[in-house]
């Protein structure tokens, strides 16, 4: 991922090399910026909101990013990132009470993620397609969609669509951890997992297994 | 807690129009800037929308927008109040569909999917929690009870075995309609017949 890199972006600076200073300032403009999300939209946030906070100027902020859209993209790509680290879960996931296992430990895992990115996640959403940062995004996610759909039908899910089936899995498990952390439901967490686990794998297998 | 009124369908317009009797032009603009906001609203989202862009979109001129309403907010509830409507209304025909429940399933997957694209941009509004006015938010809440209740309806009431099952269901459905919403690469028979399945193999059909 080449998006991800500390580079000092020309004319800052004769080599776009970055020293450890560099790196520490650039990874604080980016919990910055993921800090400020959580407080305004994306439209509402402004690239002196997040060099303040970071505690530096903007003419450092862009020495590293040439723009919001550009910190934004470096934050999707940590958060594709570690969705895709946790997809190995679903290796063992089958029409078993094993592969309901693995559906539930992924569930949860994708859970964790939301937890610790929930600010870009709620960020992302109201870009419209037809920006740049949007786009690529976009295109990082059909293939993780295309994968997960591989996957659900290497697993034995007898659906007319399974790419279609991947993308509402995905899509619903995000869904219900972003409005269980809203406190738009006040059903625990952990029933919430188990309860995913159980629908969505019943709904890819149709076959019931036992708790 | 009162329910909030609905709109009645004879007066969309907005606040200018109190009042008014409109005639027949009146009512063909107020109609025609209601789908202009709930398109360009899908298209760029509430806060970045302009009310010359919703105007541009229907066709009326600036000057016109405001013969009909205040302002991007007093549409917003007017948007608001014929969504809760349109959703509603396609709740209460949940699950009363023919005795061959397969195909009824199907058809009101269909339903919704043609209120929440009609309506989809007040629905993002809703979803990405652009809307401030309690009164709308109030409002937003009644339109997710209903539509949960409704989803609850097209399967076995004894298939559902908690609260979490019941929400993990009514998710599922409005993400089916989101991403037939959001995404043109998507074909809409494929995604209603693979739905209908999930549900189908999740829970016993009533």
């Amino acid at each position: 991922m080449t998006i991800d890199r500390a580079e000092r972006r020309a004319p800052y600076g004769a080599s776009p090399e970055v020293g450890a200073v560099g790196q520490r300032t650039r990874e604080r403009l980016l919990d910055a910026a993921k800090e400020a999300l959580a407080d305004v939209s994306f439209h509402d946030l402004r690239v002196e909101d997040i060099a303040d906070r970071a505690g530096c100027s903007r003419t450092s902020l862009y020495q590293y990013f040439s723009s919001k859209e550009h910190i934004l993209l470096v934050l999707s790509t940590r958060v594709t990132r570690d969705l895709e680290a946790v997809t190995s879960i679903l290796d063992g996931l089958g029409p078993t009470r094993a592969g309901r296992d693995a559906l539930t430990a992924w569930i949860r895992e994708i859970g964790a993620v939301y937890a610790r990115h929930a600010s870009v996640f709620r960020a992302w959403s109201p870009i419209t397609p037809a920006d740049e940062v949007k786009g690529r995004a976009m295109s990082v996610m059909a293939v993780y969609h295309r994968d997960l759909g591989q996957r659900l039908e290497r697993a034995g899910a007898r659906l007319p669509d399974v790419e279609i089936a991947a993308q509402l899995l995905f899509a619903t498990v995000l869904r219900c951890w972003h409005r269980a952390f809203r406190r738009e439901t006040d059903v625990a967490a952990d029933t919430l997992a188990t309860s995913m686990a159980e629908v969505l794998h019943r709904s890819l297998f149709a076959t019931k297994v036992g708790r | 807690m009162t329910e909030p009124d609905l709109v009645p369908p004879q007066q969309l317009g907005g606040l200018p129009t109190r009042g008014r009797v409109l005639r027949a032009p009146g009512r063909h603009a107020i109609r025609a800037l209601l789908d202009a906001g709930n398109a360009v609203f899908a298209e760029v989202g509430f806060g970045r929308a302009s009310v010359d862009d919703v105007a541009a979109r229907a066709g009326v001129s600036r000057a016109s927008f405001y013969l009909y309403f205040a302002n991007k907010d007093d549409l917003l509830h007017s948007m608001a109040g014929e969504c809760t409507e349109a959703v509603v209304e396609v709740c209460r025909r949940a699950g009363t569909g023919s005795d061959d429940v397969a195909a009824a399933l199907r058809t009101w997957l269909r339903e919704f999917l043609d209120a929440y694209r009609r309506h989809a941009g007040m629905i993002r509004a809703w979803n990405e929690e652009e809307v401030d006015d309690p009164e709308l938010v109030a409002l937003g809440r009644r339109v997710i009870d209903e539509f949960e209740a409704a989803v609850s309806r097209v399967v076995a009431p004894s298939s559902l075995r908690s609260r979490a099952d019941s929400f993990v269901l009514g998710v599922l459905v409005e993400r089916f309609a989101n991403l037939l919403t959001t995404s043109a690469a998507v074909d809409a028979d494929d995604a209603v017949e693979t739905v209908a399945q999930m549900i189908e193999h999740a829970f016993a059909s009533r």
